[in-house]
Formats: structure tokens, sequence, C-alpha cells
């Protein structure tokens, strides 16, 4: 069987169209490339992840307790059917404001991998975690300051219950800059004792095939034998609540569908410019596709010839861009998870999933779209493709303008001519400015958050006591009881942990709120209204983790408060809800450092100071997120820009050369042809800026789901104005393409013999 | 002057074809219950002012409109009650075109120009003796654009003739031609008529073209005027205008 000779135009078309199949090819292949590399770092960090997980014993469960719990309890506990470890630390400061969570080997819950070198011998020897490590640029065979003794690190490892640096379960961050993980023998650990020590036990189901919901009943078991047996608990939380050891899941799982959206919206958008492109080439080519259907060629043959170029392409991208996925894309993604997360090593594997979903459905995709697009193009009868007749409505009147110079007429029919290359052009425009904006905003997110908290600080110093201690030097301070509660917040399915400010009546470091005895109703930091999306009146549940005991609270009012979600409310009335003593407090507030005498009743300290290192932390988490989203966004401009703009051009060549003819000079040709298109540009970039902020608030919410705080979203105008820049620099840059390439049109072709 | 057997054969008729545009007042019929019947291996010429039907005629012959009324007959099959499947292998079977405006790909080169119609046919013609027969042999390798018009038009009827179709339709084959161009390209259609009996219809408002023909058709607003047997068929190379 003879082939389709028509074949024989497609190397042809793509030397004569060079321009614009390259900049499809790169689009798409930058993106397969993209989607590609990322899935093969996020499976090999899931298999890697999950398989860690269950080498290395992870933790069903741990709890806290103020004193080290007897025997007799555990083996209670054990009844419940788990198998309760020790796992003891304790914090050390390394450095200023990092602290060094120092565990003893484990020998039977969440054991450690070594990732390099050696783990500890001896009684001056840590291994440090990984990332902490890195961060911190301490290197093997370096030595850190514990407690007045320098140890040696002997080698990095990581922990799969500290797969996520959270020093606390509430942090809104992991924070590997300032809170990191070491482990150090059993001889070692030995030499700290009493008070410095946390009372931290890690239990494990016997029988780990039980369902979640099994789980979730044994855990309640477990806290029901400890609280029986009057444990004091400090903390008591699930493997799946615990931010340290679940946040990655979240993260990959929320990663993953991101990223397919974004590549997969992208390429559904290159299918529509590539629809455009066959679109115009079918308009010019009108009366050889009517001749062809003349002469008995089905429109199928016809489409799949049209289509052959467009999906070529798109194999070719793929394989390429499959190719580098593979090659030169994991170090970017790698070192965006090994550098966020402390994670077991990887291996890329390839992957049939990801194969499938970086080239058929890409392929896929561009074929169902275009071949709709030239079903319905190729819907009329040969003899209107021999006629030129390309529209089914030949009857259409054309759209009356209003009365204004020649020049702004012709713009306008110019417009409405090439209207679908535009809105198109306006779609690509909107989805490059939103990435756009999504990735220039972060910094000065950031930064405006943690301005915004050292600003609405309750005190320069808050200092958390394990008991109420009596300090009466300290005259500036003022007593205030806390406590953590959880309530239920349904887009994330799960519980998150509001704390509870019990103030003076006449505080005066929060003055601006009324507080009473009387039950009228407590203050929500805005953070926690937004977050649950209350006002004020409406009412919400809290509940104490370990007495499961449930509190009602009605919204009185917000307090601008945005270091965390809190609930402020009287001292006294929050004590007599927890049935604490009416002069009970567990915290001051300071403006002055004090020096307490006696630093085991102190649990911990909140400076602003911490605020600022959360905002170094997020910074570094998105650094690489900025320079990749500006690249991915530019791209874009520039490939939709070029390829829809150069339509208009090549579809007007002939009128074109007709104005030389006619005597126009070049530049009053560039104001008829491209002053339009720079006109649409620029209303592109203005017109969806207020789309592009809505869609920026939505996706932001989206991401503040998976976080246990509150950031406000920030995005300073001046960012609006570098969009429109940015966009506007892109376009000039394919403007004066254009510019070269009307000069090159020639008055000679106006005067050829055509039809 | 040679005068040409008559066949009977008839492979074709038209009859009480009918066939408008337009909708309410602005309706305009264009042919008018015509009737006529065409021989194989015969050329046939129509021939009208514009506006005469004659284009509306060839089109509907070629299946590329319908008829408002009337029917189309081809060894013994209506042509007029194809559905559009049908109307294409029709059309890929039996038919080939020629164009006023040739319509050629303008990234194929000549051969692959004919190559395109080659593809539909389960029998073409030998492509490299067709290039010989058309006088395109040394430009086989060109594009559309290194060729004259008369090189193009060659090239057309070519791309026309190498599926070997009963029937070659000519829509104003020389309508943009130079006067010695169009002779040749006449002389071109006839010695194919010669060399390959296919019926050959050719549309044209040229009066001198008739003599050519073995069967004449005169339109004229819509209607047949006359339809005539050629008995005095002339040479192309002859003709004069």
């Amino acid at each position: 069987m003879m082939r389709n000779p028509l074949r024989k135009r497609y190397p042809r078309d793509l030397k004569n169209n060079y321009g614009r199949y390259i900049a499809v090819f790169l689009m798409l292949m930058a993106t397969i490339a993209l989607m590609s590399g990322f899935l093969s770092v996020s499976d090999g960090v899931q298999e890697a992840f999950i398989k860690n997980r269950e080498d290395c014993k992870l933790e069903d469960g741990l709890f806290t307790s103020m004193q080290e719990i007897p025997q007799e309890i555990i083996r209670k506990i054990e009844l419940t059917g788990t198998q309760v470890f020790e796992n003891y630390y304790v914090n050390e400061t390394v450095e200023a404001g990092k602290t060094l969570r120092v565990y003893k080997d484990r020998e039977h819950i969440n054991l450690v991998t070594v990732i390099e070198g050696n783990m500890p011998k001896g009684n001056k020897e840590i291994a440090l975690e990984r990332l902490f490590a890195q961060t911190n640029q301490i290197a093997i065979g370096d030595s850190v300051q514990i407690s007045g003794k320098k140890l040696k690190v002997s080698g990095y490892v990581c922990l799969p219950d500290y797969s996520s640096l959270f020093e606390k379960n509430s942090d809104i961050m992991m924070d590997s800059f300032h809170f990191g993980v070491g482990i150090v023998t059993e001889e070692a650990f030995a030499d700290y004792t009493g008070d410095s020590i946390v009372y931290n036990y890690s239990y494990r189901y016997k029988d780990q095939s039980l369902s979640n919901d099994q789980k979730r009943e044994k855990s309640k078991d477990v806290r029901e034998k400890l609280v029986e047996n009057n444990v004091l608990l400090t903390n008591f939380c699930l493997a799946e609540d615990n931010n340290s050891i679940s946040f990655v899941e979240d993260d990959l799982a929320s990663d993953v569908p991101l990223m397919k959206v974004l590549m997969y919206m992208i390429i559904i958008i290159m299918a529509f410019v590539f629809s455009i492109v066959i679109s115009s080439t079918i308009d010019s080519e009108a009366t050889s596709i009517g001749t062809l259907l003349a002469f008995g060629y089905s429109k199928s043959e016809i489409i799949h010839h049209y289509i052959g170029l467009p999906i070529i392409v798109t194999i070719c991208s793929a394989v390429v861009g499959n190719l580098l996925g593979y090659t030169a894309m994991p170090n970017l993604f790698t070192g965006m998870y090994y550098g966020s997360y402390s994670l077991p090593p990887m291996k890329i594997r390839i992957n049939s999933e990801a194969l499938l979903l970086t080239t058929a459905v890409p392929i896929l995709i561009m074929l169902v779209i275009n071949t709709v697009i030239l079903t319905h193009k190729l819907s009329i009868s040969p003899l209107q493709f021999l006629r030129r007749e390309l529209r089914k409505r030949t009857n259409r009147k054309p759209v009356k303008l209003p009365k204004s110079s020649f020049f702004s007429r012709f713009r306008l029919r110019v417009i409405f001519q090439n209207r679908v290359n535009y809105l198109t052009l306006g779609i690509g425009i909107f989805f490059a400015s939103v990435i756009l904006m999504f990735g220039l905003c972060i910094s000065p997110l950031i930064e405006h958050y943690v301005d915004s908290i050292q600003k609405n600080t309750i005190s320069n110093y808050q200092y958390i006591l394990k008991y109420p201690v009596e300090y009466d030097t300290i005259k500036t301070s003022e007593r205030f009881t806390l406590k953590s509660l959880d309530t239920y917040y349904k887009p994330a399915h799960k519980d998150i942990e509001v704390v509870f400010y019990g103030i003076n009546e006449k505080s005066v470091y929060v003055p601006e709120l009324e507080l009473s005895a009387k039950n009228e109703g407590v203050y929500f930091s805005d953070g926690l209204a937004k977050k649950l999306n209350k006002e004020v009146g409406d009412k919400v549940v809290f509940q104490d983790s370990y007495t499961k005991e449930k509190y009602t609270m009605e919204l009185k009012g917000i307090h601008y408060y945005p270091a965390g979600l809190a609930v402020f409310m009287s001292q006294k009335e929050l004590n007599k809800m927890l049935d604490y003593d009416k002069e009970y407090f567990n915290g001051y507030f300071s403006n002055d450092e004090i020096k307490f005498e006696d630093d085991n009743a102190l649990l911990t300290v909140v400076t602003t100071k911490d605020m600022v290192k959360l905002g170094d932390q997020m910074s570094s988490s998105f650094s690489q997120m900025a320079p990749l989203c500006l690249g991915i966004s530019i791209i874009i401009y520039l490939v939709l820009m070029y390829l829809l703009t150069k339509i208009v051009i090549d579809k007007n060549a002939i009128h074109i050369s007709f104005m030389k003819v006619f005597g126009y000079e070049e530049n009053e040709i560039r104001k008829l042809y491209l002053t339009s298109t720079t006109l649409v540009v620029i209303t592109s970039l203005l017109v969806t800026l207020p789309l592009v902020k809505i869609t920026m608030y939505k996706c932001f919410e989206l991401v503040l789901i998976k976080i246990s705080g509150y950031i406000p979203i920030y995005v300073p105008t001046y960012l609006y104005l570098e969009i429109v820049l940015i966009g506007l620099i892109s376009y000039f840059a394919i403007n004066y393409l254009h510019v070269k390439r009307i000069n090159r049109i020639e008055m000679s072709d106006a005067l050829k013999n055509k039809e | 002057m040679v005068k040409q057997e008559q066949k009977s054969d008839s492979i074709f008729s038209v009859r009480d074809v009918e066939k408008s545009y337009g909708q309410g007042d602005a309706r305009v019929k264009v042919l008018n219950g015509i009737s006529t019947q065409f021989e194989a291996g015969k050329i046939c010429v129509i021939l009208g002012p514009s506006g005469s039907g004659k284009s509306t005629l060839l089109n509907l012959i070629a299946g590329l409109e319908r008829v408002d009324g009337g029917r189309i007959l081809i060894e013994n099959e209506e042509v007029s009650s194809f559905d559009a499947k049908r109307l294409g292998r029709y059309r890929r079977d039996k038919l080939g075109f020629v164009f006023q405006f040739y319509n050629l790909i303008s990234n194929l080169t000549v051969k692959e120009n004919i190559e395109v119609c080659e593809y539909l046919s389960k029998n073409p013609l030998p492509i490299d003796d067709l290039l010989h027969t058309l006088g395109l042999w040394d430009h086989r390798n060109k594009f559309p654009n290194q060729l004259s018009g008369g090189q193009q038009q060659r090239c057309a009827i070519g791309r026309a003739l190498v599926k070997n179709p009963a029937l070659l339709l000519c829509d104003e084959p020389t309508g943009a031609l130079d006067y010695t161009t169009s002779k040749e390209i006449l002389e071109l259609i006839e010695s194919i008529n010669q060399k390959y009996h296919n019926t050959i219809i050719i549309v044209t408002h040229n009066e001198a073209i008739k003599n050519m023909a073995h069967k004449i058709l005169k339109l004229h607003d819509g209607r047949v005027l006359s339809d005539t047997v050629n008995e005095w068929v002339t040479p192309a190379k002859e003709l004069e205008w």
C-alpha cells in the first residue's frame, strides 16, 4: 500500500515554519520534562519513604509525660495491644537560637538510617540528622558544642519520625535552620539526668494489619489507660497527626495533583494554540483542501494529515522531555525535596504510570482537541473550500465600528479578524500571570507575615511555665494562663491545635480586648477566624485532646494576632472553664528578658526572634519556587505571544504587501497590523489582573489548608506592575521579530499572479 | 477536420436537473430542468455566458453539490441519491478535476502533486509516462511556484489523470492562461482523450473550444439552449480565437 504522499509535506512544513514548531516543541518539551522529572522524583521519594517507614519500624503514636512512667503502667498500656518503648530526649542549644533534640540510638522503634558516615561510638560522638547538619553547614568530623561538651559528628542520619523537622506539632513550618535531631550512644545519653529529659514514649500496634479506624480506637484505649493511671501527659499524638511524620506524605499527595493540573493546563493551551495554527493553515490552503476533497480524499484523511505534525511534535517533545526528565530534571526536584525534608536515599526508576502520563496523555490531549476543532473546521463542503467560503454563515454582517480615524477602525478590523487568536492569547496571558504572581509574591508575603507578627506581638517575651511559679522581682511582667485545645478543621479533615490565652481583665499587654469573667464569649485571632471561616456570633467547639472534655465558645470579636491560631479570653473564665484554681497561671508576658532562678519550671520562651526564624525557614523552603515560576511564565508569555501574533502577520502578509504597493510606509503598516496586537496584549495583561488575583487567592487558600497555622495572603501593589512589565518586555521582544518580519515582506508578492 | 466515430454507450445522464441558490425573494434558479447525456470516451464542451449555470452543472455531476430536483445517473446509479460517504467514494474512484487556478499544493513538487492522486487510485497510470506525456519530466522535481502558469496547469491535469478516471471534469482549464499556453493545454487534453479514452467535460465560455468537442452543450439562464453532436471535430492545434 502506497504511503500518503501528503506526508512529504511534513519535513518541508517543519523547515518553512521552524520557528513555530521549535516554540511549541520547547514549550511542550519543557512542560513534559518538568512533569516527568517531578513524577520520577516524587515516586522515588514516596517509594523510599514508605519502605523506610516499614524497615525502620515507624511508631504509630507517641505520648509525653511530665515524669517517667512506671513499668507497671507501661505494661497495663501494652495490654491494649501495643508495644510501648522509651524514646526519651533532651532539647539542647547548639548555637544561639538553634535547638538540637538529642536521642539515644533506638533499637526497637523509629530506627535510624545512616546516610553518610557512621553511627556514634563512645560518649564523644553524635550523629546528626542530615538536613539540619547540611543547612547549618556542619560537616562529618566537625564538632558541635552541647551542654559544654564537644561532640564529634560521626555521620549523617535520617529518622522516620522526623522526616519533617517540626520542633512542635503546632509550628506553622518545619525549620531545619533552627531545629535538628541528633543521636548519641546510650552511654552518652546517660549523662543527661533529671529535668532536662523529656519523657517521651513511642508505641506501635502489635497487629500492623489493623484498619485506620481500629488503630484510632486502639490509640484511644492507650490514652484512656494513661489518663486512668494518672499519667500527667504533655503530649499525645498519633503518627498521622504528627507533622514531623505525616507532613511529607500530605505534601507529596497534594504536590502531585497540583503539578499535574499545572502541566496539563499548559498542554491544553498548547493544543489550542496548535489548532489555531492549523486552522490558519487550512484557511490559507483552502483551495488545495477543496481540490483534495473533490478528488475523493475523505475528511478524516485531511484531518489525519493536518494533525500529523502536532502529533509528531508532541511525540518528539514527549521523548526528549522524558529523557531530560529522567536525566537533568531529577537534580532540581531532589534538591527541592531533600532541601526541605529529611528523607532516606532514593533511586530514580522509570515508572510506567508516570511514563504514560507524560507521553500518552499529552498526545491524547493534542489528538482530541485538534480532532474536535478540525472536524468542526472541515465541516464545510469541498465546494466551499474551493470557493474559499470558509465560514458556515456567509451572510454575517460586518461589525459596525464607531466613528474614528481610519487607523483605529482598521486596527479594530484586525482584532475582529483574529479574535480567536487574541482570546487564546488572553487566556494564556492570564495563566502565565497566575504562575508569575505565585512566584513573585512568595517573598513579599513572607516578609509581610513576619513583619506583621513582629508588629503585633503581645510582648517581647512569652515565658511558658510547667507549673505556676511566683517571681516577685518582675514588675513589668503579667501572668496569663495558656492551654492548647483542639478543634475540628473540616477542609483538612483533621483536628488543629488552638492556643487559649487566659488574660488579666486589666491587661497592659492586650488592653484593646474587653475581657470579663462573665461568660460573654471569646476573641479569636483573625487567622483562626479566617481559617475556620467564622464570624462574630458563631459558636465553635473545642476539645481537650487528653481528657476529651468539650467546650463550646461563642465568637465575640476578632483580635489581630498573626503569630498563630489563638483564642483570647478572661484568665478567670479560662481557669474556671478548665477547673483550675482561680489564681492559676502558667505564663508571663514581659517586654524585658527574665532571668529565672529555677530553670526547671520554664517550659519554653517565645520571642519575636522566633518569628523571624520562621520567616528565614519559609524563605529558604520556597526559594526555588520563585525562579521556577518566573521561568515558566516567561516561556509561556514568549511562546504564546510569538505563535499567536505571528499568525496575524502571516494571514495578512499579502495585504501588507499590497499596502507597500499602495505607498504605505513601514511604520504605518506596523501601526495597522502590530499596534492592534500590542493593544490586545496590554489589555489582556491589565484586564486579567483582577482575575489573576482571585485565582491566586483561591490557590493560596488551598495551600493554607495543609499548614497548621494561618498566613494572611498579601500581594503588594508593585507586584501587579511587575507582572505587567514582565509581560510587556516579553511582548516587545516578540514584537521586534514581527517588525523584522513585516519589513521582509516584499511588494512583488502582491504583484505575483495569485488567485 | 477529423470526423469522429460516434459511440452510443452513454456513461452519464442528467435528467430534469434543477438547482437554486438563496432564500425567499433572493432565491435564484440557476438550473431549470437540464437534461442531457454524456458518452464514454468523448469530449463534451459546456458553453455559456457567466451565470448560465455551466459550473453549477459541473459541480452537480461531480457530486460537490446536491440537486434540488431531477436525477444524475452514472452507469445506472443515481449519484444524486448518494450519501456523503458514497459521494466521496464516487469522486475517488471515478472523477478527475482540472480547475482554472490549478490548486496545486505549494510545498509538494510536480511529481509529488501527481502522487497525491496516485495514492487514491487502485490502478493508477505510470507517473513517469504521464510526466513525459505532460512534458513535465524535466520539471518533475520543481515546486509549483517555480513553474509557468501553463506548466502548473499541466501538472494539475496530470494530477487529475493519474487516477485514470472515467470522467475528467475541467472547469475553465484555460481561463488563467494566455493564448499559446491555452492551446497547448487543449492539445494536451485532446491527446489524453485519445490515449486514455477518458470522458472529458470542459466548461468554458470560450466559443472556439467547442470545436474540439464531440458534444456541445450550450446553456443560457439555467436552461439548455442547444445540445448537439459535433460531426466535424477540429484538432485543438487548429483552434483559433
